[in-house]
């Protein structure tokens, strides 16, 4: 079924819309939801959230086109949300104890992503919206309810604070 | 550019592996229809069934020079709202503009459905579909509807009128029985419905009896049907309700 044909279904109740959908952005929103929360528990929890809110709601959805846009904004309200109330920001010089600074970062990939996770929500968010999700800065702007200038100035600070924790402990490339 | 794809790759490494558990969709599937049920009292069956029947007996909708003689309805739970919805989410279902007060006397607004009708003539002839909307609201008991439509209220035969602000409120009180398909009347029965002492309505899972009041009003182009299922409010206390729902307060 195509994603338009499966909202236009789903808005009639007809549940095989679900099936779709769910087939389509069940794992790349759990995917962006872990990366902001860091934690797959809650992360699974959002996209049931997410998916019970859009039923709820997928009569208000206007354009049928829409839907990955509309339930990636549902997907990363939710987990800011979670990722606020969690504070699960980790030191950076704490992530690996007493590690030795060769052997701490087997890649480039999983030492920055363990650099991602210590940003806080805010700037985490905008990272994984932003990078992971290719959410553009006016989609994110109204996932987050903020300005578009906030979201740049904040993906401009979460880059910059990246760089330089990166920088203090490991020379990437 | 380079930091930025150095990120990228980072995050897809980071989220390669995070998938799904196996029955996720019908984990979700599951407890919407769970909420689905727990909002909903009163199965929309048995309130559609209510409304059809108070249609027939109290609120034939003019259309053109003819009369409606039958009206089918339907509705789903997927469409519930279970939030006070806006008028700009409402203009995405309906073509018309109703009144729905968030709270009537102690009766706060609990979800609202849309339901889909077409109206028939004699010849059983389609004259018109439309989709109305019914406001459900909180009750101890049985259950207390706003029902919506576009159109107007014709008929209003045996109903009590009550004058306000310049509004015409039809009032009825009924006692229904609801029973199920291969229902067969009995003596009893007959004698009741001939008298007008009873209405039956069939559809139902097992056999009940409720006293039904309504209240059914015209304004603006819409037409309205409050009706509740054995009431706490009596007659003049129901009477108030409908007039706030008319001022929509």
């Amino acid at each position: 079924m195509h994603e338009e044909t499966a909202v236009r279904a789903l808005k009639s109740g007809d549940m095989s819309g679900l099936e779709t959908l769910y087939a389509l952005y069940a794992k790349p929103a759990l995917r962006m939801a872990y990366l902001i929360v860091s934690d797959y528990q809650t992360a699974e929890d959002i996209l049931q959230d997410a998916f019970i809110q859009c039923l709820r709601s997928i009569k208000t959805l206007k354009d049928n086109n829409a839907f990955r846009p509309w339930f990636y904004k549902i997907v990363t309200r939710l987990s800011y949300k979670a990722a606020g109330k969690s504070k699960q920001t980790v030191p950076c010089e704490d992530i690996y104890g007493d590690i030795s600074v060769t052997d701490r970062y087997p890649s480039d990939t999983s030492y920055i992503y363990d650099c991602i996770k210590t940003l806080g929500a805010k700037h985490r968010a905008v990272i994984v919206m932003y990078f992971y999700a290719d959410m553009s800065i006016k989609e994110i702007s109204s996932a987050l309810g903020c300005p578009q200038g906030t979201v740049k100035s904040r993906l401009n600070a979460a880059t910059k604070l990246l760089k330089e924790r990166m920088e203090g402990e490991y020379v990437y490339g | 550019m380079y930091m930025d794809n150095k990120i990228r790759a980072a995050l897809e490494y980071a989220a390669k592996d995070i998938a799904p558990k196996e029955n996720m969709l019908s984990d979700i599937t599951e407890r919407y229809e769970k909420e689905c049920l727990k909002m909903k009292k009163i199965k929309p069956v048995r309130v559609l069934a209510v409304c059809a029947v108070m249609c027939a007996a109290i609120s034939g909708i003019a259309i053109g020079a003819g009369k409606i003689a039958s009206t089918e309805s339907h509705s789903s739970h997927y469409e519930d709202i279970n939030h006070y919805p806006t008028l700009d989410e409402l203009k995405n279902i309906i073509d018309y503009t109703p009144v729905y007060p968030k709270k009537l006397g102690d009766h706060e607004f609990e979800s609202c459905v849309p339901v889909h009708s077409t109206e028939r003539d004699e010849n059983k002839n389609a004259v018109r579909d439309y989709t109305g909307m019914n406001f459900s609201y909180k009750t101890e008991n049985g259950f207390l509807n706003l029902d919506t439509k576009p159109g107007s209220v014709t008929d209003t035969e045996g109903s009590e009128s009550v004058d306000y602000n310049g509004v015409t409120l039809y009032y009825r009180s009924d006692v229904y029985k609801f029973v199920p398909p291969d229902y067969k009347l009995t003596e009893e029965d007959k004698e009741l419905q001939e008298k007008g002492e009873l209405v039956i309505s069939y559809g139902s899972k097992d056999i009940e009896i409720n006293t039904m009041l309504s209240v059914v009003w015209n304004k603006d182009g819409v037409g309205y049907c409050l009706i509740a299922s054995d009431p706490a409010e009596d007659k003049d206390e129901f009477i108030a309700l409908a007039k706030q729902a008319v001022d929509g307060e």
